[in-house]
């Protein structure tokens, strides 16, 4: 049985290939709650390069793979916006991450994003994945997949929930759980949040093909 | 004249009529209610496939389940396409949809707004990506889950498998 993964048929990307199973994690690899994350170098939409190591006084990071296409990312994109302009102030900036493989995604390449990010006046980086390392280490299956990241006693950063923004993703007026606000203020309360971890929803990680 | 145009006007408004009528309606269904339509299909076989229109891999498998509808009719196999395209844009993406493509099997659209609590009702060992494929049989009290894309050839086996089994 083939395990494939969502493609959106935005620009009419009916492709004849299928994906590799090899190639595409399994639910539950990478890190876990309380995982210290490795530190990134990811290109941003402004040229530079961004490394967690970058965030020296902030409490913690607000982790979001996400992309361009999919209609679950496209349908959270302005929480995510709003987000960084709630969280960035108390300690806890947004970091995007678009770990799509531009081939098969055309619509997330490089030059899209950055056109993506100035029309919506993203305030927070959006890094490319390009080689998708980062979305492995972190065992990132779908865009948008959120990890909140804090800072641990040895002041390195940890995972500390893992899954989805809230619990509707189709009508923001209609949401009861707050999943991702509700950690962090969990962590600010000198809490474990709870729950740690919720399903991530959104469409699969377009994989690279081999 | 006028006379002469009409029997093709007349021709031409039947074949508009037919057009319309062709084109699938869906029938909204919460969770609750395809468990309802399941439970109540007594002896039928449900292979119940959840898709959405903007998941290509989910719309290349559509016709392997046409197939199976066609290759099962005259046996108690139904085959359940049930959308999860967001119950906000389903008018406008699962009706243009279906006007477009000629999809035979009964179509459905899950009228759930939250996946959280929709995933685990309908398959706990479900991570929620689409395509993904339940097949239930009540009064054969079997039941398969299969997550991701399958061949045509995939399809008939994963559904021999439940209905041979001793």
């Amino acid at each position: 049985m083939i395990k494939t993964t969502f493609a959106l048929v935005l620009a009419v990307a009916f492709s004849s290939f299928r994906p590799s199973p090899a190639l595409t994690p399994a639910e539950g690899e990478g890190y876990d709650i309380g995982s210290e994350v490795a530190d990134i170098q990811l290109k941003n939409i402004d040229g530079k390069m961004v490394s967690f190591s970058d965030f020296k006084k902030e409490k913690g990071l607000i982790v979001i793979f996400t992309c361009n296409t999919c209609p679950y990312a496209i349908a959270y994109e302005q929480r995510i916006i709003d987000l960084d302009k709630a969280f960035r102030s108390q300690g806890y900036p947004v970091v995007a991450i678009n770990p799509n493989d531009v081939n098969r995604q055309p619509g997330d390449s490089y030059e899209a994003m950055q056109q993506r990010a100035k029309e919506k006046g993203y305030t927070f980086p959006y890094l490319q994945d390009e080689t998708q390392q980062v979305a492995k280490a972190f065992g990132a299956t779908r865009t948008p997949h959120v990890y909140l990241l804090t800072r641990n006693d040895s002041g390195n950063f940890q995972v500390s929930f893992i899954g989805s923004i809230d619990d509707n993703y189709d009508d923001p007026s209609q949401v009861e759980n707050h999943f991702l606000e509700d950690a962090i203020k969990a962590v600010e309360g000198g809490k474990a949040p709870d729950p740690a971890k919720v399903k991530a929803i959104g469409c699969t990680i377009k994989w690279r093909e081999s | 004249m006028r006379q002469r145009f009409l029997p093709i006007t007349f021709f031409l408004a039947v074949l508009a009529g037919i057009t319309v009528a062709t084109a699938q309606q869906y029938k909204a269904v919460t969770v609750d209610q395809l468990d309802a339509r399941i439970a109540a299909g007594q002896d039928s076989v449900f292979v119940i496939n959840f898709w959405a229109t903007w998941c290509a891999p989910c719309i290349r498998e559509l016709p392997y389940f046409d197939e199976l509808q066609a290759a099962y009719a005259r046996q108690p196999l139904k085959v359940l396409l049930v959308s999860v395209d967001a119950p906000s844009k389903a008018a406008t993406s699962l009706s243009s949809f279906l006007k477009k493509r000629s999809v035979q099997s009964e179509v459905l659209h899950l009228n759930e707004a939250k996946p959280h609590e929709y995933i685990d009702r309908i398959a706990p060992e479900w991570s929620g990506s689409i395509p993904a494929t339940l097949i239930r049989s009540p009064a054969l009290d079997r039941r398969l889950f299969h997550e991701g894309e399958m061949t045509s050839e995939e399809l008939k086996t994963l559904v021999k498998s439940i209905i041979d089994q001793p």
